[in-house]
């Protein structure tokens, strides 16, 4: 090393460090520690912040004290999630027309 | 350069823990927005590339190998995004931060306004502004965070040589832009 490169060094290593403001900090601080708590392995929730994988008006309500998981649907918490688009693909102003049950009705009588 | 706690922050992060996460946040807050900071020269923007690691390591904290270099990864993910957005935006941060540098206001400009104290200093910052981003990149990892070369060269996906190199030529520039400017006196020797 020179003595340029030994200066370099200790001009370099002397740079004052800068922050963001306290403020500033712990509003982000909050915001990445409700994702990685989303993200986290040991919660029920998969990532698209409901466990049940559908859509949900209120994302945060299934960490609520009083929600419980319903009997018979363990195994879906595990299940991959759903795309969250998937289930509100459907418009819900339009619904699917009872198919099956339009097969069982009777046919017209005849004229 | 890291604390003995870095593996056990990722283990922590691998396994949810609220309190590693904090841990590591704190410690690698100042030194990646510094980083960010430095390395596109507005401070608006190395907020929001502070902010989007952030957002990336909380997501991505449950996939971490045992392994993961915590500080490689996380400068390995703000230069990804600094580079990134430089592609899109097609801006020269070099020539743009002349400009802002000249009108720049306390209030809306890092860096390091508040230590104009020192000549040195100063002249040092300049000298990184002029010089290309990738010539910058490295001499903030290695010279400024303090980061070994093999840290180093995996955040910028270099050969150990070829980091080397790369090293060799921006310290020769930085140092050509300080003669120009007469800052390279000797600075008391102290390493």
């Amino acid at each position: 090393m020179t003595d340029d490169d030994d200066n370099l060094v200790v001009a370099l290593r002397a740079l004052p460090r800068t922050d963001v403001s306290a403020e500033h900090a712990e509003r982000l601080r909050r915001q990445a520690q409700t994702v990685f708590q989303e993200s986290a392995p040991s919660l029920l929730s998969p990532a698209n912040g409901h466990w049940c994988g559908t859509a949900c008006s209120n994302p945060g309500s299934w960490r609520s004290s009083s929600w419980s998981m319903p009997a018979g649907r363990a195994e879906r918490r595990v299940a991959p999630a759903e795309p969250a688009s998937k289930p509100s693909a459907r418009p819900t102003s339009a619904p699917r027309p009872p198919v099956r049950l339009a097969a069982l009705e009777a046919p017209p009588a005849p004229k | 350069m890291e604390p003995t706690g870095s593996n056990q922050w990722v283990n922590g992060l691998r396994a949810g823990q609220p309190a590693a996460f904090d841990a590591a946040y704190a410690h690698f807050r100042p030194r990646l927005f510094t980083y960010l900071a430095r390395l596109c020269n507005r401070r608006d923007l190395a907020e929001d590339f502070l902010q989007d690691v952030f957002l990336r390591l909380a997501r991505s904290a449950p996939t971490l190998a045992e392994d993961t270099d915590l500080a490689a990864w996380l400068f390995t993910v703000a230069g990804n995004l600094v580079r990134s957005h430089q592609r899109w935006r097609l801006v020269d941060f070099a020539r743009l931060s002349e400009v802002l540098w000249a009108s720049k206001t306390e209030t809306t400009l890092t860096p390091f306004d508040a230590v104009e104290a020192s000549q040195a200093e100063r002249a040092v910052e300049r000298g990184l502004r002029a010089l290309s981003l990738s010539d910058r990149e490295v001499l903030l990892l290695v010279g400024v965070e303090g980061l070994s070369p093999a840290q180093a060269a995996a955040v910028l996906g270099l050969k150990p040589e070829a980091l080397r190199q790369r090293l060799s030529r921006a310290r020769s520039r930085l140092a050509e832009q300080l003669h120009e400017a007469g800052a390279l006196a000797p600075v008391g020797g102290v390493r």
